[in-house]
């Protein structure tokens, strides 16, 4: 592993705010000082049954230490009255309150006989007032000058889980803040805790609703939600059920939770275990049964059946959830680190709880699992929305790869069908073109040379006639040859010219030379501009044989680089033109060459003519470059 | 084969004028002996059966037939006759079809008759006449197959010297350059271009048997061997 380091340093600086959470959590729930209040640490206590100290029986009280925790001292019972003897020198010119920072589950103080508070009721549903601060004004008059006597009455559901931490005494505004603070700690913030969760819930449900494939949200949902209704018990004091029931309720939302966080980190590391899962699934399905049926029944082994179920529950869940962290621990290092954090701060805070509910600190120290449990569903939450994020961006990511290839494919087809258009399109030019050549070979292709042979026959001397249907007959076979596909190869036309010419031009009896340099390729050379080339060079060389009285000529091709066009000369040693023959024939080369976008060079002296044609290349054509210099053929 | 006497000719053209005027042009040359003259393609075909013309002249447009399926004939038939067409254009379309069925030359119907009589000879020397048009459609038709990878019998595959002639001619040069160019003489430079002729017309057979099997036209049969060599 690269940067081994990292995971010991982590572990050891998180044991360290570990320790300095736990030791920072006895003075979390504030408590008045000395200086500001008297806090009654000793009292006397009996076991009895009044509406006011006035019933009490005079006899049987036992003093004790506060706090008093019955479970420890093995006392049953649901009512137990506190008594303590304050003496004052002179009454206070203030006002005085008490303040009873723990008790369970309800109660009332009196003061010198009177009742000065209480919990909103006392008799069933009794108000859960475990895990708040009460506290209550003594008024005017009452406090006197020597011996004042304080009452507390507490009352327990079930019978001897009652509790009395220590009782403070002293000015109002001087014990506010610390019942302030804890008020706030142990009510409202639990109550927001409660809210928040809930939310969570419902935003995780929501998700888990709309893509219900993912159960993790699904899974996470439901713990949070157990645990929403679970920590109604922080906070809610009024409940709106029996005792029994309500128990059975925080119970059931106890369970319920372990069952679900252990399913949730099953799905949330990617583990199947099935027999472990149907082992807590029907762990939890019996234990609702039961405890259910013992609510019904109304009795009080429903608390003993608890008890047992809880613990299973609370085992497997810690079992589970160690077993997971050991099997992410070399996961995603985020991850890993958030969710290690959170529950090494629920371990600190539950083994804490735990040790105060077994009697090991005392009870006013209050309980911290309320703010731990939350903060680890907290960072399941930001995790799993991390990772949902993450699908997210990977999924358009995807997507954005499939547009592409979509994209890329759809230019892909068009390009294929407009090739597939251009394929049609050229299939049907050539069996346009097999057409007319049929009938031209057929028809006048046919009669011009039957007209031939019909001159021959009827021994007519006519050269005029002669020469205009050979003329015809050439003209049609260089628009024939102009329709042959040529592959942009101007060394094919020229010698196609040289197929049709050649024979008329020894059979006139001039030495022809045919120089020809290899050309580079004339991208998108089409029919047209062939058809163009050959009738300027088939004009040029009918000229040589009509009317230039030459014993040779040259017909040539070079290739210019510099200027990238190609240069195709005619040229005879005859006896030069002197302008009024060739009028109109050299205007029709001038108008074609115009159509070629080329120039058309001609220069005549006595010496002889020569006819130049320079043809420019598309400039920004790819066939730009000549292949080579030396395919010159010779004559 | 070599025969003593002029060579027996057959001249198989629907227009009476240029018929009349071919067998003009062969009755010129003392070399040559119009051997027949028929002027469709049932006259004709009884003809071959019986003519002992060792050249047929042979029209492709003929009113009452097919002048390939003539030169099929011609070509099979034993001893077999060398087939030249006659055509205006001297076009692609019309040599190449005329070749592939087994003509080994094409005649310009305007051609003058020392032209002609000089072809015959040629031919029946071994050499073929040929054009820029038809040698870069035939250099067009023998790459094709080649380059989509199929391995091709060296029967109907050109060799190298064989494409280099083509080539030369496809770029305008001449039997003569050709041989100058390559060191070879002019008969070698013509009788290369009637192999390529003969390649052409095995190779379009062979298609043909190819695409027939392919359409379940022909079974093949293995005890019938190779019967259709040759």
């Amino acid at each position: 592993m690269e940067r081994a380091w990292f995971p010991i340093a982590f572990w050891v600086g998180a044991l360290g705010i570990a320790t300095a959470l736990w030791m920072t959590l006895d003075g979390f729930y504030r408590l008045p000082g000395a200086a500001d209040a008297l806090r009654l640490d000793s009292a006397e206590r009996l076991v009895a049954t009044a509406p006011d100290p006035a019933r009490l029986p005079v006899d049987g009280w036992q003093p004790v230490k506060l706090p008093d925790d019955w479970l420890h001292r093995g006392l049953q019972g649901t009512e137990v009255w506190y008594r303590a003897r304050i003496d004052l020198n002179v009454p206070p010119n203030r006002l005085w309150a008490v303040l009873v920072p723990g008790i369970n589950l309800a109660g009332a103080v009196f003061f010198n006989g009177e009742l000065v508070g209480s919990s909103v009721r006392l008799e069933e549903p009794l108000p859960q007032d475990w895990n708040r601060p009460l506290m209550f004004s003594i008024p005017n008059g009452l406090i006197r000058s020597g011996g004042n006597v304080l009452h507390v009455r507490v009352l327990s559901y079930p019978s001897g889980h009652g509790f009395l931490a220590p009782v403070f005494l002293g000015p109002s505004e001087l014990l506010l803040p610390s019942f302030e603070s804890r008020q706030f700690l142990q009510v409202h913030l639990s109550r927001f805790i409660t809210i928040a969760t809930a939310f969570m819930s419902l935003f995780l449900g929501l998700i888990w609703w709309l893509k219900r494939s993912e159960t993790v949200y699904g899974w996470l949902a439901l713990t949070t939600l157990m645990w929403s209704a679970h920590s109604l018990k922080y906070h809610l004091s009024d409940i709106p059920v029996t005792s029994l029931q309500w128990a059975a309720l925080l119970f059931v939302t106890a369970i319920g939770f372990c069952t679900a966080v252990i399913i949730f980190l099953h799905r949330f590391t990617g583990v199947s275990l099935p027999k472990m899962q149907r082992f807590v699934l029907g762990h939890a399905a019996v234990a609702v049964l039961v405890l259910t049926s013992l609510t019904l029944l109304e009795t009080d082994l429903l608390y003993s059946a608890a008890q047992i179920f809880v613990s299973v529950a609370l085992v497997l869940a810690g079992y589970n959830f160690v077993r997971m962290v050991v099997r992410i621990w070399n996961g995603r290092v985020l991850e890993t680190y958030l969710v290690g954090a959170a529950s090494l701060v629920v371990m600190v805070v539950g083994v804490r709880d735990w040790v105060l509910i077994l009697g090991f600190m005392d009870r006013p120290s209050g309980q911290f699992t309320q703010y731990a449990i939350p903060l680890l569903l907290g960072v399941l939450g930001i995790v799993l929305v991390m990772r949902f994020v993450g699908a997210l961006r990977a999924s358009e990511q995807l997507t954005q790869t499939l547009e592409n290839r979509v994209a890329a494919k759809t230019q892909e087809l068009e390009a294929n069908y407009t090739r597939l258009q251009e394929l049609e399109r050229e299939q049907t030019l050539a069996a346009e073109r097999e057409r007319l050549m049929r009938d031209m070979h057929d028809g006048v292709g046919g009669q011009l040379v039957s007209s031939l042979a019909l001159l021959k026959a009827k021994g007519i001397e006519d050269t005029d006639l002669d020469a205009t249907l050979s003329g015809a007959l050439t003209d049609l076979r260089l628009m024939i040859d102009s329709l042959d596909p040529v592959d942009d190869d101007l060394n094919g036309v020229l010698g196609m010219l040289r197929d049709r010419m050649q024979r008329p031009m020894e059979a006139a009896g001039l030495k022809t030379l045919w120089q020809f340099e290899r050309l580079p390729k004339f991208p998108d050379l089409g029919p047209d501009r062939v058809l163009q080339i050959l009738r300027i060079l088939q004009e040029a060389l009918t000229n040589v044989l009509k009317h230039a009285h030459a014993s040779q000529v040259v017909v040539g091709a070079v290739y210019d680089p510099e200027r990238h066009r190609a240069r195709l000369v005619v040229a005879d040693d005859g006896r030069g033109m002197n302008g009024q023959h060739r009028g109109r024939g050299l205007r029709n080369m001038r108008t074609r060459a115009e159509r070629l976008g080329a120039h058309l060079d001609l220069q005549s002296s006595d010496m002889g003519t020569r006819v130049t044609l320079e043809l420019p290349y598309p400039s920004d054509g790819p066939g730009g470059v000549p292949v080579a210099g030396s395919g010159t053929a010779p004559a | 084969m070599q025969e003593e006497g002029p060579v027996p000719v057959m001249i198989v053209e629907d227009d009476p004028v240029t018929r009349d005027d071919w067998a003009d042009k062969v009755r010129d040359d003392p070399g040559l002996r119009l051997a027949a003259v028929c002027a469709g393609f049932e006259e004709a075909s009884t003809v071959l059966d019986v003519t002992d013309a060792r050249v047929a002249l042979i029209d492709l447009g003929l009113p009452d037939g097919d002048g390939t399926d003539l030169i099929r004939f011609a070509v099979a038939r034993d001893p077999p006759i060398e087939v030249m067409v006659m055509t205006v254009f001297g076009d692609e379309r019309h040599v190449v079809r005329a070749i592939e069925a087994g003509a080994t030359g094409y005649l310009l119907k305007d051609a003058d008759a020392p032209s002609v009589s000089k072809a015959i000879h040629d031919l029946l020397a071994g050499g073929s006449p040929i054009s820029t048009a038809i040698a870069r459609h035939l250099l067009r038709r023998f790459r094709v197959p080649e380059a989509a990878g199929e391995t091709v019998e060296p029967a109907v595959s050109l060799t190298p010297r064989e494409r280099e002639v083509l080539d030369l001619v496809a770029r305008g040069c001449s039997n003569a350059e050709i041989g100058d160019l390559l060191q070879l003489s002019f008969h070698t430079v013509n009788s290369h271009i009637k192999n390529i002729y003969r390649k052409l017309a095995v190779r379009s057979r062979s298609e043909a048997v190819f695409e027939a099997v392919q359409q379940g036209l022909i079974q093949i049969d293995r005890s019938f061997g190779r019967n259709g060599e040759g």
